[in-house]
């Protein structure tokens, strides 16, 4: 298996689709789905001079395997993430915090519980009940340590609130409010295609084509991918494609045996 | 409190499992996780001891077709589900082990892999907050 990572930094804002609607306000979500990003990718594929059967061949028939896109904090945390070939995880289910005081507000004491460890339903610290972390979806360790506490990571964002009655947003069916979150300029994600050798050396070969795709370095391609609503007048993900420097290398997917000990 | 046989599985993104009679599934056997790679580790139980899932729906727009997507039953991302080995894990299998889970890992589960759906990790190292 070889991987080709992808760095993704936002240039605008982008409003990555979800299902979650409450109300009039739209929500982004954190990260880019595996078919969004097959979606972006395939809108770069100019089919009359790059062949309809290879995009087929390489798109439609599961040859490659799209990862999708996460997210990584912002700043030099992400420049170790990228070097150290890092990711996010998402938050689990079985993870619970205390009610009045989230992991999030860096208070020491009142700490993350997994509910598949512990059976207790009470904050450690302070004996309040606990709830369910729904928010933020994803996490990290510091210092590349796995046996650190984990960080909440999430993407910034910015909530944009226009009135329903706006002729340039064409949706003057009532007078009421709109709203939507985008994620913030200069945000970044990390992701994967992964396929075997030989498929990957072919879409890199024939995606090199793209006139939509620069090919800077040596071994560095760079474009820009649209997703999510208003694809066409709003961000887009400023994107680079590189392949791991060892063939069989690919994201760190630790696997700890703390739970084997 | 957990023991050390415990292999606790995370679902990374969505999973589209289907049992076989195509029905969507919201708790994942055992068999669809791990199929036959575990071989010498039998499991004490092919459903999880212990289990916390959601359910998403999976859709889409498809800008080919100017379509909805056909919507998809799945076990929504971050769902946990905990199995138990029946047998202690020795000092020398733990290596062996791990092997095989680092390539149950490496593989995605249920339907539309290619797009990214049914990533996993096995035992991430989430809290040893509360042990």
């Amino acid at each position: 298996m070889t991987y080709l990572r992808l760095i993704a930094t936002i240039r605008g804002a982008v409003t990555i689709s979800s299902a979650y609607l409450s109300g009039n306000h739209m929500e982004t979500a954190s990260h880019v789905s595996g078919s969004m990003l097959r979606g972006a990718l395939a809108a770069l594929w100019e089919k009359d001079r790059l062949g309809n059967s290879d995009f087929l061949d390489l798109f439609c028939q599961g040859k490659i395997t799209f990862h999708g896109l996460f997210p990584i904090p912002s700043g030099d945390k992400g420049e170790d993430f990228i070097a150290t070939g890092r990711f996010s995880y998402r938050m689990p289910l079985s993870a619970l915090a205390c009610k009045y005081h989230p992991p999030t507000t860096e208070d020491p004491g009142h700490s993350y519980i997994d509910a598949i460890q512990s059976d207790g339903k009470k904050c450690l610290e302070c004996h309040a009940p606990l709830k369910q972390c729904k928010s933020p979806e994803y996490y990290y360790h510091r210092n590349n340590d796995p046996e650190s506490e984990p960080k909440p990571l999430d993407p910034r964002k910015e909530v944009y609130l226009y009135h329903g009655a706006e002729r340039a947003t064409r949706r003057a069916r009532t007078a009421a409010l709109y709203s939507y979150s985008s994620i913030c300029n200069e945000e970044q994600f990390i992701g994967w295609l992964s396929g075997v050798p030989a498929d990957l050396l072919k879409f890199l070969e024939l995606f090199n084509n793209s006139l939509h795709v620069r090919h800077d370095k040596d071994d560095e391609y760079s474009f820009g991918l649209r997703v999510g609503i208003g694809k066409k007048r709003r961000g887009f993900l400023e994107t680079r494609m590189k392949q791991y420097p060892d063939p069989g290398r690919g994201p760190i997917k630790r696997l700890t045996s703390a739970r084997l000990q | 409190m957990i023991n050390g046989r415990v292999l606790v599985v995370v679902l990374q993104t969505p999973a589209i499992v289907y049992d076989n009679l195509f029905r969507a599934v919201t708790d994942l056997d055992a068999q669809a996780v791990f199929e036959d790679m575990l071989q010498s580790y039998p499991l004490e139980d092919t459903q999880p001891f212990k289990r916390f899932s959601a359910r998403v729906v999976v859709d889409g727009w498809s800008n080919i077709h100017q379509l909805p997507r056909k919507p998809d039953q799945a076990i929504a991302a971050g769902s946990v589900f905990a199995y138990r080995l029946r047998n202690e894990v020795n000092e020398s299998q733990k290596k062996d082990l791990a092997d095989r889970l680092k390539a149950v890992q490496a593989v995605s589960i249920g339907e539309r892999c290619n797009e990214g759906y049914g990533q996993i990790l096995i035992n991430p190292r989430f809290i040893g907050i509360g042990e």
